[in-house]
């Protein structure tokens, strides 16, 4: 996948948990920001596994609190 | 050496709660969160907090006698009691012998184990195998915890979560097989998630990645919800009630949501009693039972997980 397309899943993705909520999905915009706590961030990276095929290590749960460390992230485990 | 293997069944079901309840808003003011944080995060509105007369022995004898009473079992019947505990403070001896004695049952073999929020499905599999195997005629599970002697104010997160009780079944041989296999498991590579740390008080509190245990369980406790249904021969749609442990309610509809149960039939007893530990699986089937809308035989499929990270979870027929 591009860095377009990931980032448009991604950003699909955000928008599927925020349920409604105001906030617009940038790049630099945080999890917080856009209403989502850290549980609301642990179902977003498990719908990313299962969107993307990836699996996200515990260890990178907490640094991945903007989205595009989400974006970021997707690529670096799809260039392998 | 032959072995007659018999049924096993749940014949008596009962809970100890301690008197005081203890609401999120008097927690939130001895902490940096706000009760509406609690709500959202924890979805716990009260938990009992067990008074110093409270002690393990004391309430998980009270809610073993219960038990017995439902059950309607002669203790001189009992030939085993089971108690599944994590929070004693004083580690010898176990208090299962202890608890035995209280109720009045006459020379049963009696052992604590500790699989801490695990503890009492790991005990039922246990039980059942017993009586199964004629090891005991009749044996008493129970789960008994004082989890608020562990939880710190400096530690919101789990400050908030904790309570305490006793919940109680008794297994008796049956003619039928009314306790399925337990599927059971453990990732001690996540030991660290969930665990005690020493404070400058040089006291011993519970500590917890709160994402990270959320994380492992809804990844793992779908599958292992559904390898006990198949295990047990039914299907996830012939499960009347979903007990899964009451650790807190976002979980809980996490799971609830992926395994598809209708909500109602889930439940969700941590609103009311926070998360006890082994106590919650039996403090939970207890509030459903007590709630009238439960009929004698119903499939309940109960799934016990927490620190360890292990878990233990079979399909049961509700007294």
């Amino acid at each position: 996948m591009t860095l377009d397309e990931i980032s448009a899943e991604v950003e699909r993705l955000v928008r599927a948990l925020m349920d409604g909520a105001e906030g617009e999905v940038t790049p630099t915009a945080s999890f917080e920001e856009l209403g989502l706590d850290s549980l609301n961030r642990v179902d977003l990276l498990a719908n990313a596994e299962i969107a993307f095929g990836i699996e996200v290590p515990d260890d990178e749960v907490a640094k991945l609190a903007r989205v595009q460390d989400l974006t970021e992230f997707v690529a670096s485990m799809q260039r392998g | 050496m032959t072995t007659q293997i018999n049924g096993s069944a749940i014949t008596g079901l009962a809970a100890y709660r301690p008197t005081r309840n203890v609401t999120s808003a008097e927690l939130a003011r001895q902490t940096s969160v706000s009760p509406e944080w609690i709500e959202e995060r924890t979805g716990i509105k009260t938990r009992h907090h067990a008074s110093e007369e409270e002690d393990l022995v004391t309430m998980g004898s009270e809610a073993g006698r219960k038990a017995l009473a439902a059950a309607e079992v002669d203790i001189a019947e009992v030939d085993l009691v089971i108690l599944a505990t994590a929070t004693r403070r004083r580690r010898i001896p176990g208090a299962a012998p202890e608890i035995a004695s209280r109720i009045g049952i006459p020379a049963a073999g009696a052992f604590d184990i500790n699989a801490v929020c695990a503890g009492f499905t790991y005990s039922l599999a246990m039980a059942s195998s017993a009586v199964r195997l004629g090891s005991a005629r009749n044996v008493l599970v129970i789960a008994a915890e004082r989890t608020t002697d562990f939880i710190h104010p400096r530690t919101p997160d789990t400050y908030v979560i904790f309570g305490d009780g006793a919940g109680a079944v008794v297994v008796s041989r049956s003619e039928r097989d009314d306790i399925g296999p337990v599927v059971w498991g453990s990732d001690g590579n996540r030991s660290a998630v969930l665990k005690m740390e020493t404070f400058d008080d040089k006291n011993d509190y519970v500590v917890m990645d709160g994402p990270l245990v959320y994380k492992w369980s809804t990844a793992t406790m779908p599958r292992a919800a559904r390898r006990a249904c198949e295990l047990a021969g039914v299907e996830l749609s012939d499960i009347a009630w979903f007990v899964p442990h009451q650790a807190n309610l976002r979980i809980i509809d996490t799971l609830t949501r992926t395994l598809g149960f209708p909500p109602d039939r889930v439940a969700r007893d941590v609103v009311d009693t926070g998360n006890t530990s082994a106590a919650s699986v039996p403090l939970a089937m207890t509030r459903l039972a007590e709630s009238g809308r439960v009929n004698h035989g119903d499939l309940a499929l109960l799934l016990g997980f927490g620190a360890g990270l292990t878990y233990a979870g079979q399909v049961v027929r509700m007294p």
